[in-house]
Order: C-alpha cells, then structure tokens, then sequence
C-alpha cells in the first residue's frame, strides 16, 4: 500500500506539467470551459519554445545533455520518446510549472484585486470573491514549492537550467495571461471561473436591460 | 518524420495511455490551486466511478470464472494506472499483477472518460435557461462537446487497437460512464440548486429573478 503511494506521488510530481496541460485540455473541452483550453495551449507553446532552446542550447555548449535511455525514463515527462539524450538546460518541467503556476497566480491576482463597480465593496459576493483569490495565490504558492524542491533533488535538473526554466515560465505565464486579457478581459484569461460573474455586460446577454439616458 | 514519431505521436499515445488517471488527478490539483469546490466533486465523481466500474468488472470476473492475472510493467499500452498504479493495485498491493477482465466487464480506463464526457452533458441540460440566454455561447459549446465525442472516439480507438480491450467491454464502460456522469451531474445539480455543479462560474438567471434584479445590465462608461 505505502509502496504503491509513494510511486504514485512520484507519478504526480514527474507528471504534474504533463497532468496540467493533459487535464486543461480535455476538461476543458468536455465541460466547455474555453478558458482552460486556452491556457493548454499556452502549455503547448511553451513546450515548443523552450524544446527549441534545450536544441540550441545543446548545440551550443557541449556536454549539456545527460545520455541514457533510464535517464529519460526517469526525468523526462515524456518518457516513452526513443533515443536522443536528456537535456536539462532549460528545464521542460521547471518551464512548463512555472508557468501554470505564474498564470494562475497573475488570474487570482486579478480576482483578488478587482474593484467592484456596482457593487459594494463589503458585499458577501466580493467579499468571497476575494477569499478564492487569496486562497488560490497561496495555495499555488506552496504547491509550486513543495514540487520544485523535491524535483530539483532528483538530480534531473541543474542550477542553470532551473533558473533558464523558470526565466522562460514566470515569464510565458505572465505574457500569456496578458494576451488572453488583450482579447477578452475577465473572460478568456479567467482560469478560476469568476470574473465571468462580475462582468455581466461584457457577455452578448439576453434579455438585457439597458438604462437609457 | 523522426520529430513526428518520436516526440509528437508518442506524446499522443503516452498521454492516452494515463489518460484516466491524468485526468483525476489534474482535476485535484485544479481544484486545490483555484480555490474551486465544484471541481472536488468532480474529482470524487470520477473516482467513485472508477471503483464502481471495478467493482462491477470483478464480479462478472466472479460468475464467468476468470481470476487470472497476468504481469504488466509502466510502459505496457494496457496499463492505464498512473504509473502503473491504478486504484485496484492500490488496494490489492504495490506488486500485484495487472488483473486480466473479462471481455463482457465493463473498461475501467473507458468509463472514467465516459463520465466526463457525460458530466458535461449534464451541464448543458442544468444550465438550458443560462445558455438560451447566451450567457455562455451556444455556438462554442457545440464545438467542444464534437471535439469531446472525438476524443472518446479516439480514446475507444486507442483501447480496442491496442488489444487492451474487447468492443463490448470498451462500449459498456462508454456507456456506464456516460450514464453516471450525466446522472451524477444532473443530480448533483437539482441537489444543491446547481452551486455544487457551476464549473462555469456563471451567474444563475433564476436566483436574478427571484430577487427582483435586473438579469443584466449594459456597460457603462465608468465601468
């Protein structure tokens, strides 16, 4: 039974990149919340930039990557991809958890930190509103850290690929959240699901009552 | 093509292969990071189902006379745990053998995704009014409930042609899953006046009307 734990705990921690995007997509199109599609794909983008970086990295400095089947089996996310070498420089994971952990973070920032406009600022509803955002940056927090330090123990990172991934992460999170809010403020970056509620009129409503003036 | 073969299509296989167990578990830590009690019971519907399912698969085992198991590893197709481990090993032990189903019993991996892809049917029949008065756009709905079925489609693809499944265990686990997810979410729903089942976080047209509010209101420039 403790066996069995521990290797699914181990699961959860070498996966948790792959687990997030994988769970963003498919729930998200299964319960139609467009937003987490979205963010799955900023995943995916941030895959393929930071995979081109490892190979001009690894082209640049020799020695970088770590050679051997059981390595990949071990630090890769993807580990059923055949030959070739790990690289950990920058680090995928490191990358990829920065990231959801940034854009989560940014959106609870957003939650939290919203004025109300038409409702009083110590209404229940804003009142909660501001308890989810304050949870979720904390609870991101900690997750964040309590999986990075174990991860960066398993000897598949290294210091310079840590700091190059979580460079490549903080900031992909940040711009990607960005660019879904140039698009559709409080509805295509809303990961939480809250911002929809306080911004009635932005959504083609009907019926609409309009106060004309 | 070596790109293609050794990076994207096995990323595709390694991701369908954990699927249900991926799915699980991102909806806990989901849950956990964003603050969101609607998706812990999405998370406890599809864990539930997973252990009925079993349950179910381990007593038609019983009255068809299959108790055979045999060995799997991490990399087996067939083995759809997180990493190797799925709840039945759980339970039963860290070395446990894969146990081999019976073509008639019902997929444990098909019914996890049945049920939520039937959750998100439910969704739509809990929240009819709040979608006829497009709160949430039909028309993106309709496309991520077809790329949805898609995604069972490939999933059962995977399954059968991976020789990890017989068409009728893979269909009647569809089936099962579709069938408690939809009741589940449907129930859950009228239950809780559909607070417990907003994944959405939409605001709810009935509670406005009861209230005497006005359902929405037009942007104003100091908005």
């Amino acid at each position: 039974m403790s066996g069995s734990l521990v290797e699914i705990l181990g699961g959860i921690l070498n996966f948790f990149p792959n687990t997030m995007i994988a769970s963003l997509f498919v729930i998200g199109v299964m319960t139609g919340r467009l937003s987490w599609i979205l963010i799955s794909l900023g995943g995916i983008v941030i895959t393929i930039l930071t995979l081109t970086a490892q190979y001009a990295m690894s082209k640049a400095i020799v020695g970088l990557a770590m050679p051997g089947q059981h390595i990949i089996e071990t630090c890769s996310i993807l580990p059923v991809a055949k030959g070739g070498d790990y690289t950990p420089v920058p680090s995928l994971w490191v990358a990829l958890s920065a990231f959801f952990a940034t854009y989560i973070f940014t959106n609870a920032l957003n939650v939290y930190s919203q004025v109300p406009v038409r409702t009083n600022k110590d209404s229940f509803s804003v009142q909660q509103r501001k308890g989810v955002g304050i949870i979720s940056m904390l609870a991101v927090m900690v997750l964040f850290f309590f999986l990075l330090i174990p991860r960066y123990m398993t000897s598949c990172e290294t210091i310079l690929g840590v700091v190059l991934g979580l460079a490549i992460g903080i900031g992909g999170g940040y711009l990607w959240w960005r660019v879904l809010d140039a698009c559709g403020p409080d509805v295509y970056p809303d990961i939480h699901g809250v911002m929809i509620g306080t911004q009635p009129g932005l959504l083609h409503t009907n019926p609409i009552a309009c106060a004309k003036k | 093509m070596a790109i293609y073969t050794d990076y994207v299509a096995a990323a595709i296989m390694f991701n369908l292969q954990i699927l249900p167990d991926t799915l699980i578990t991102g909806v806990i830590l989901l849950a956990i990071v964003l603050a969101n009690p609607a998706l812990v019971a999405l998370a406890t519907g599809a864990a539930g189902t997973q252990l009925l399912t079993s349950s179910v698969g381990q007593l038609i085992m019983k009255m068809g006379g299959i108790s055979d198991a045999r060995p799997t590893s991490s990399l087996d197709m067939c083995n759809s745990g997180f990493i190797s481990k799925s709840w039945d090993r759980l339970l039963r032990g860290p070395n446990a053998p894969e146990l081999l189903w019976h073509p008639a019993a019902p997929s444990v991996f098909m019914s996890t995704i049945g049920f939520f892809f039937g959750y998100g049917l439910g969704l739509l029949q809990l929240y009819k009014e709040e979608i006829d008065a497009k709160v949430v756009p039909r028309a993106s709905l309709i496309t991520t409930t077809i790329i949805g079925l898609l995604i069972v489609i490939a999933a059962l693809t995977f399954r059968i042609w991976s020789g990890c499944e017989s068409i009728l265990g893979a269909v009647a686990g569809v089936l099962l899953g579709l069938a408690l997810g939809y009741m589940g979410s449907v129930t859950l729903g009228y239950a809780t006046d559909r607070k417990a089942t907003n994944l959405w976080g939409i605001p709810l047209l009935r509670d406005r009307i009861n209230n005497g509010s006005p359902l929405y209101i037009c942007p104003t420039d100091d908005a």
